[in-house]
């Protein structure tokens, strides 16, 4: 996921420029970490990538801020959150999105040098669902 | 479909009513939450789904008096905004998957001065009633 091991250097460069405004709020407000914002802004280009989707500030801020406030969590070594069965099952049968997620968080724990709790990664693919749901051609 | 707040929203100002109890609702599945609120206020309060840094600027601004906000956690998006726009001592999380929203706890960030609320959106049928009734009496108590 980082950037020496492949993140479309486009799709990198379109998802900071989009969530500028807000990812400067956040890390503005020491609510979010140098290093937390720079893993959100490769997360979402690797997902946009493996996905299939395009990030906006419409679609995806919640996921957005939601991403870059739990990697804040895990860089500051915070308690991990709550696990919430509702949001568990939800997302049940979403395995490509769970696998994405995953893999893209593997990557951000090593740069942590932290494992990613499950719960946290429970929070992301719930909150991506979202947005694969809305952007599908079905939807 | 999982839900979300990617609903349509409303451009522009929607605050007008100046007797009215403004409420701003952010989060995942933002109008349901707006109109939650409009019907916990029986009348008394004008609820709109905005995006979380617009619907804080409208507190800020002094446009709207009170912001609503969800995640899915609770402790994640849900407050970011208000936060940074609003500041700390003006927010307060009422509840998660791992804490019940209580009344008493409500009724204390209220009487507190706190004017954005928190929340897991598994929570929202029950936590907006109960922030809508502890403002609603508090201004009441003000009002003498």
């Amino acid at each position: 996921m980082s950037e020496e091991t492949g993140a479309d250097p486009a799709v990198l460069a379109r998802v900071a420029e989009e969530f500028a405004d807000r990812l400067d709020m956040l890390q503005d407000s020491d609510q979010v970490t140098m290093l937390a914002r720079r893993l959100t802004e490769l997360s979402l280009a690797d997902l946009a990538t493996a996905l299939g989707l395009t990030f906006t500030e419409d679609d995806s801020a919640q996921f957005v801020t939601h991403l870059a406030i739990a990697l804040t969590r895990i860089n500051r070594g915070e308690v991990p959150i709550e696990p919430s069965l509702v949001a568990e099952e939800e997302i049940a049968e979403r395995t490509r999105e769970r696998e994405a997620v995953t893999r893209v968080m593997g990557d951000c724990g090593r740069l942590l040098d932290r494992d990613v709790p499950e719960s946290e990664i429970s929070y992301m693919v719930v909150h991506l669902c979202g947005i694969v749901d809305v952007q599908s051609p079905s939807a | 479909m999982l839900p979300c707040h990617y609903t349509p929203l409303p451009k522009g100002p929607l605050m007008t009513d100046n007797k009215a109890i403004r409420v701003v609702a952010a989060g995942v599945d933002a109008s349901l939450m707006a109109q939650l609120a409009q019907d916990a206020g029986g009348g008394r309060v004008e609820a709109a789904a905005l995006g979380d840094m617009q619907g804080a600027r409208l507190v800020k601004k002094g446009q709207a008096d009170f912001y609503l906000g969800t995640c899915w956690s609770g402790g994640g998006g849900a407050l970011a905004a208000a936060t940074a726009i609003l500041g700390a001592k003006q927010v307060g999380i009422v509840g998660t998957p791992g804490m019940v929203v209580t009344e008493e706890r409500v009724r204390t960030m209220v009487g507190e001065g706190r004017i954005a609320f928190g929340f897991a959106y598994e929570q929202t049928a029950t936590a907006i009633p109960l922030i809508i009734k502890a403002i609603l009496a508090h201004r009441d108590a003000q009002a003498g």
